[in-house]
């Protein structure tokens, strides 16, 4: 038994000396220089021109997205500004005018009814005082009527309150 | 609860006392400085009260100006209707102004308090018989351009929406006939205004024919021109309205 092991490693060692062939040698070492030389396989022209398509249609669509994401509220903001100029029914404008034309429509109709209605001064300020308690309108301090009123209980004042 | 009792009677008393008619002749503010007015000195009286009464006569010839400002601002053809019922009413407003220039000429010298309120008395007096039927009819006379102008204006902006509405029409973005509702309810409120306008027009410069007269038998060149200028006003809430439906429409 203990020969056999010496024999086995006296084997294992001389397996240290073993050594390729000369001719395997040189055409391995031929076939490794040639390839190391060699150039890399050109694709064709339609390949060419498809990889370059498909990178071009990658780089739009990726700025379509950009722009659908990105720009989409602005659009939306700036809706209006594609319209067509429209001067009727411009809001700002509208609501100005119809603000005044309101209030000053307003002055008048109370101006109206101020002496349309009560024919006398005395008529006149109790109109005035029942209509302060209820008057939606809102009172106008610097109007015709207003100085008017203003007569009338002035000299309602003099007559019954001295 | 005769305690809640004694406090009540005098209460219910002085309810009783004091009748509606009485309350309605004396305005709210009155009430409350009547208390204190007849506690003052008689000089006290006599000082407050003319200060009072100069006061309203001060307002009464400012108020004439406006008047004056406002009539002057009107341009009428020379020897026109109008411009003679102008040229009648400044005249009206200048004897207006002088009876009040000559009442504080007057106030200046009287020295009792019974002599101010007797002279107030008068001043009411001219102003319920004689002032005040004249101002009614210069407001008229006024209101009654004014209402043409508003109208005016009210016609212009009638067309610029009517226009807006047919070129977003062509657009292709709105459809015209989802407003013509609210459109031709504008349009027959502005010419029932027109209407109202005129007929006053024609009857306050008299040059009112038969039917127009008897138009005012049923409707005063007042209410004409109220109802008139109401209309403008429910007009400009329509073209508001107006304006949110396009604004929807157009997803605005």
């Amino acid at each position: 038994m203990r020969r056999s092991n010496k024999n086995i490693i006296e084997k294992l060692q001389g397996l240290r000396r073993i050594q390729p062939d000369n001719g395997f040698v040189r055409d391995s070492r031929r076939l490794i220089l040639a390839s190391r030389n060699a150039p890399m396989p050109q694709p064709g022209i339609f390949v060419r021109a498809a990889q370059s398509l498909s990178f071009a249609f990658e780089t739009a669509l990726v700025a379509a997205l950009f722009l659908v994401v990105i720009l989409g509220g602005v659009f939306g903001l700036s809706k209006s500004l594609l319209l067509p100029p429209l001067q009727g029914i411009d809001e700002k404008a509208l609501l100005t005018e119809a603000d005044a034309i309101n209030y000053d429509i307003n002055l008048k109709l109370d101006e109206i009814a101020y002496f349309g209605n009560h024919k006398t001064s005395t008529d006149r300020v109790v109109a005035l005082g029942s209509r302060g308690a209820y008057a939606g309108r809102e009172e106008l301090t610097l109007t015709e009527s207003a100085t008017d009123k203003e007569i009338d209980k002035l000299l309602n004042q003099v007559i019954n309150e001295y | 609860m005769i305690f809640v009792l004694g406090w009540a009677a005098p209460l219910i008393g002085a309810l009783v006392v004091i009748s509606p008619s009485a309350l309605a002749e004396t305005p709210s503010s009155t009430l409350i400085t009547a208390d204190t007015n007849t506690e003052l000195a008689p000089e006290e009286k006599l000082s407050k009260a003319k200060d009072d009464l100069t006061k309203a006569l001060d307002l009464s010839l400012k108020k004439v100006d406006s008047l004056k400002g406002r009539l002057n601002e009107l341009n009428f053809p020379a020897l026109s209707r109008e411009e003679d019922l102008k040229k009648d009413a400044l005249k009206d407003l200048d004897e207006y102004a002088a009876y009040y220039k000559k009442t504080k000429t007057s106030l200046e010298k009287e020295d009792t308090l019974d002599a101010v309120k007797d002279l107030a008395k008068e001043v009411k007096e001219y102003r319920d018989t004689t002032y005040t039927p004249g101002v009614e009819k210069i407001i008229r006379f006024i209101l009654i351009f004014y209402n043409e102008e508003v109208l005016g204006v009210a016609n212009d902006r009638l067309g610029k929406i009517e226009a807006d509405v047919k070129k977003l029409d062509k657009l292709g973005v709105i459809k015209e006939g989802d407003f013509r509702g609210k459109l031709d309810e504008a349009i027959g409120l502005l010419k029932e205004a027109a209407d109202l306008q005129g007929d006053a027009k024609k009857i306050i410069l008299g040059t009112a024919s038969s039917t127009d007269s008897e138009k005012e038998k049923k409707l005063s060149t007042k209410d004409m021109i109220e109802k008139s200028l109401n209309n403008v006003k429910t007009v400009y809430d329509i073209f508001l309205e107006l304006n949110q439906n396009v604004k929807k429409a157009l997803g605005l």
